[in-house]
């Protein structure tokens, strides 16, 4: 009888543990990079590093930001701009699936599901003297970058 | 007399070192478990019991098994990648990659006209 209370146990923790958690919600971030004076963005200090290492611009300036919650049913279009902007629709369970247009053509599409403390970055075009760049972050709702 | 005495003796030494009378062996061993464990346990007297309790031993086995794989072996098959990325057009190219120095997924896009200075600039 105490194998049996306890493999109940065992399995409902178990199912607790594989089963989809509460998802925090997504942070998008459009940043523009380039190599003017670096800022103290106060929601990028954390990231400023990291886009170095991958993009080598010295400044990344954060021009629009959105929180997508998981779970959503419906697609949301973020960062929106008349000739280019990026649709995100969160998967069932957990995942985001990403669309980026350009004059209403889809150039490219895909899906990613970040880990706290594991950011996506996405290389968008050249602007200005620099470059656009998507950020989609996993955090928590009170914590955003 | 001494004879006799051991010729006793040796008979009630004889009759207990006989083998227990078939069809008397189960009940002489349900006498003797109390005396050996003494309360009989519920999984040992019920067959149903003692069946059920390695039906749910197998399934917890199996389960932590389950669970293990899943763990360690989904991040590697092609579904269970954390991200993807694919162009949609002909002369735009995506690679996906992880940087290692940044600890961040990337999506390089090659291929991009630049974005216009525009009234809507984002």
């Amino acid at each position: 009888m105490k194998l049996r209370y306890l493999f109940l146990l065992w399995s409902v923790l178990t199912v607790g543990l594989l089963a989809a958690p509460a998802q925090e919600p997504i942070w998008v971030g459009l940043v523009k990079a380039d190599n003017t004076l670096p800022t103290e963005e106060e929601r990028l200090v954390k990231l400023q590093r990291r886009l170095k290492c991958v993009f080598g611009f010295e400044a990344y300036h954060l021009m629009h930001e959105a929180t997508v919650a998981s779970g959503e049913k419906y697609a949301q279009w973020v960062l929106p701009r008349k000739d280019f902007y990026l649709k995100l629709e969160p998967q069932a369970g957990s995942g985001i699936h990403y669309e980026l247009y350009r004059d209403k053509t889809l150039l490219v599409e895909g899906r990613v599901d970040p880990k706290p403390g594991r950011p996506l970055f996405i290389s968008g075009p050249n602007y200005l003297d620099g470059r656009l760049i998507f950020i989609l972050q996993r955090v928590p709702a009170e914590k955003q970058p | 007399m001494e004879t006799q005495d051991i010729q006793k003796r040796l008979g009630s030494v004889q009759d207990e070192s006989l083998s227990i009378a078939a069809g008397r062996q189960m009940r002489a061993w349900h006498r003797l478990q109390p005396a050996l464990w003494g309360e009989v346990s519920e999984e040992t007297s019920a067959p149903a019991g003692f069946w059920a309790s390695r039906l749910l031993t197998l399934g917890a086995v199996a389960t932590i098994v389950l669970a293990v794989g899943l763990v360690a072996f989904l991040p590697l098959t092609p579904g269970g990648e954390s991200h993807y990325a694919t162009a949609q057009q002909p002369d735009i190219y995506a690679t996906t990659f992880y940087s290692s120095q940044a600890h961040a997924d990337v999506v390089w896009i090659s291929g991009l006209q630049s974005v216009e200075v525009t009234g809507n600039t984002p």
